[in-house]
Formats: structure tokens, sequence, C-alpha cells
């Protein structure tokens, strides 16, 4: 990575979110080839690095429920040029935060033990320093770090994710109002 | 009587209204669009949410007035759009969306819902202040609708409208500041009034706060009022 940089290098992290944004990112269909051509992807569920190393673009998919997610957001922030919060999750809560009407302790019982479906003899809900611990309420990624951009969509439409890539790798930043209507949108 | 004619300045441009008529309508005649959230043309103003609000020039005063509420003067000068109304209807729009539960993934309003579709035309793409999440009550009661309070706004539309159109005075505000709720009979339940879907209180709703049980995701993507075009005005009822 730091011998020569001929390529912006784009990475994109996957918090509390269902991946459906990153499926919107692949429904770019052929013009995942194009994009291939324009930028280098680094770490990110579809490419599997581990190591983040210093990059232009960061896209964040969804809200920030534990302590895992909080360290992998800070990581981005500090590595990343120009950081979009990526979809609904990432900058309204949306369903990983409906958790936030209730207590941790609350979620936890019901997950782990009060469940119809679950088979939990000994009563015991998972900790250890392996299982992240969950924060008290689901943030979301501008209230944790600021943001250079927001996409919001449910997930964001690809033509909407096409257009505002291309446009940074122009090297523009567009208005929210100058994404195509039918592409701005919160569902 | 004959309703006496005046000239206002819009934006520059001259436009003629009648004297005691609100800025709002005004504008509205001659094609200028000021987002709305609480008003309608069915009802009286109150100038609730603020979304309205425009410069007066020349009064002096620094602050914004809600033009659904401000009769218009002859000779008064009006800018509906700057920088700086854009800014205070963007962070009002904001505060909106944080002091309740506006998801619009997994509500049923989602693509007809006038706060959306104010937040797509004003370019609204995040909130800049914590979410509150309050813990609001559904009221399931109704055979025919669905009162969340989670998605309310508190505009007070279904309070006027239940009492101005439909004559039946439903609905309440009760609380005070951020804690207000709308409620019927103080904390009863919907099931229990004479409201029906077919009132207007219940059809012009501008968030999913009241919403007429069945018709959810009913719609495609794509079909909905909101999804190609943006918003012009208040939606009618059926």
């Amino acid at each position: 990575m730091a011998t020569k940089k001929s390529k912006p290098i784009v990475a994109t992290c996957w918090l509390a979110g269902c991946a459906g944004c990153h499926m919107s990112l692949l429904d770019i269909d052929e013009r995942i080839v194009a994009l291939s051509e324009l930028v280098d992807f680094s770490v990110s569920p579809i490419t599997d690095f581990k190591e983040l190393p210093e990059v232009d673009i960061a896209l964040i998919e969804g809200a920030v429920a534990n302590e895992d997610n909080m360290e992998v957001l800070k990581d981005f922030r500090k590595k990343a040029k120009f950081l979009i919060a990526f979809g609904d999750c990432a900058i309204f809560g949306n369903l990983p935060a409906m958790r936030n009407a209730f207590t941790v302790k609350e979620c936890l019982e019901e997950a782990f033990l009060d469940t119809e479906s679950t088979v939990n003899p000994n009563g015991i809900i998972p900790t250890g320093e392996d299982v992240p611990k969950l924060l008290p309420k689901v943030l979301t990624v501008p209230q944790v770090v600021k943001t250079d951009y927001n996409l919001p969509g449910c997930p964001p439409d690809a033509d909407a994710i096409w257009f505002l890539l291309t446009e940074l790798l122009a090297g523009r930043v567009p208005e929210p109002t100058e994404i195509p209507y039918r592409d701005f949108k919160f569902d | 009587m004959k309703k006496e004619k005046i000239t206002i300045t819009v934006d520059g441009k001259e436009v003629a209204a009648y004297a005691g008529e609100t800025i709002l309508d005004a504008a509205k005649r001659a094609g200028i669009y000021i987002p709305t959230l609480c008003h309608h043309p069915l009802l009286s103003n109150t100038g609730a949410c603020r979304m309205c609000v425009v410069k007066i020039e020349g009064t002096g005063r620094q602050n914004l007035n809600s033009s659904c509420t401000t009769p218009v003067n002859d000779g008064m000068v009006v800018t509906t759009e700057s920088p700086e109304i854009k800014k205070m209807r963007r962070l009002n729009l904001e505060l909106i969306f944080s002091e309740r539960n506006h998801q619009c993934p997994f509500c049923e309003k989602s693509g007809n819902c006038e706060l959306q579709a104010v937040a797509y035309r004003l370019g609204m793409d995040y909130v800049r202040f914590p979410f509150l999440w309050p813990k609001k009550e559904v009221d399931a009661s109704h055979p025919d609708i669905i009162h969340d309070a989670n998605r309310c706004m508190l505009c007070g539309r279904c309070v006027r409208s239940s009492e101005e159109v439909d004559k039946k005075g439903v609905f309440a505000i009760k609380g005070r500041g951020i804690d207000s709720d709308v409620t019927v009979n103080i904390d009863g339940r919907l099931g229990d009034t004479e409201v029906t879907k077919d009132d207007v209180a219940i059809q012009i709703c501008p968030t999913g706060s009241l919403c007429e049980k069945g018709l959810a995701y009913s719609e495609r993507y794509g079909e909905r009022r909101f999804d190609m075009k943006p918003i012009e005005g208040p939606v009618e009822p059926k």
C-alpha cells in the first residue's frame, strides 16, 4: 500500500446492520467493474482484508450498538480522509435502535432466557472478553464521529451510491439535493 | 364583502394579495413553494411546526415569522428562501426528527408521509441532535385506525380537523412541551370514541401517527405519493 498509490482506496465496514447497504453497493451491477478500475478496495466485508490502512473513502454501514462497533468506527475515522455514513442504520439508528426503548438487561434476558424457543437450562447470558459489550443505547454514526457525508436509504439506492462515488472521484462533493430526487430516500 | 386587493413583494416578485390573508396563501397563489407541516387549507392555522418561516424585511426584527399565521400588509417585502431561512428550517426539521421515533424503513406511511417528503425536499441527510428515543404508546383499540404516538410530531392537525371539520372534537393535546401527547378523553382509547377512518382528522395526519388499518405496504415502491415527485403542499383527504 505504501509504495505506489495510483488509485484512491475505498474501505467499507458493516456495524449493526443487515448487510443490505453492501448488497446495494453490489447492486450497481456491471458498474462494479468500472468502479474497480477507478479505486482499490481495502478492508471490506466484500474483500475480507483485516488491517485497515489509510484510506481515501470509507463507507460505514450500520448503527453503533456495541464496543466493537465503536472501536471499528473510531479506527475508520482516524484513517479515512472522507467518511460516509452509509444507509439509515448509520444515520437514523433504524432497526438496531429499536432496542433503545428497553434496557440492555431486558434485551439480553429476552434474547437468551425469556423467548419461547430458547433452550438455555443453566440460564447463561454470554459474557467474556471475546463478546463485545452492548452499549446502553444504540448510537448513530454522526453521534459518534464527524461524518463527511451521509447517504440515507434502507438501503441507499444503487444509483445514488454510484452517483456519489463518481462525483467524489471527480473531486466534487454533491449537496444532498443534487442526488436525483428518486434516489434520495429514507426507505 | 369584497376583499381589498393589495400588493406585496415575495422573493423580489410583485404578488397580488388580499388584505387579511396570510403570506403563505399569497405566496402559494403566486406559485412559490414554502414548506409546511402543521398547516392545512381545510383548517385554521396555529404556526405550530415553524417549517413555513419567512423573513419580513424592514420590520427591524431579527427573527423569522411563520408565514401561515402572519397576515399580509400592503407593500410588505417577504423573503421565503435564503441561507438563513434554509438553516432554520433544517434545524427545526432535525429537532422534530430527534424528538420522537421517526424511523422511516418500518413505518407504513413511508412514501406517503409529509414529514418525510419535506425532509427529502430540503435534503435532510442526517440529524445532528441526539435522538431521544422516547417510549411512546401505540393505541390499536379502534377497529379501523392505529394511533402510534412514536410517529407523532404534535402538529395538531388531528385536533383541529376533528373540531373544525369533523365536528367531533375527538382529539386533544395533553401535557407540556416535550412531554405533550395527542390524546382522546384524557388517556382514553381511540376505540371508545366516535372517530371513523373517513374522518378528515385521520386522513390528513402528515406522519404515520394516525393510519388506517389494512392499508400498510399496499403500494409498491415507486407508486407512492412522494416516491418520484417532491412534495408541493399538504395532502388532500380522500
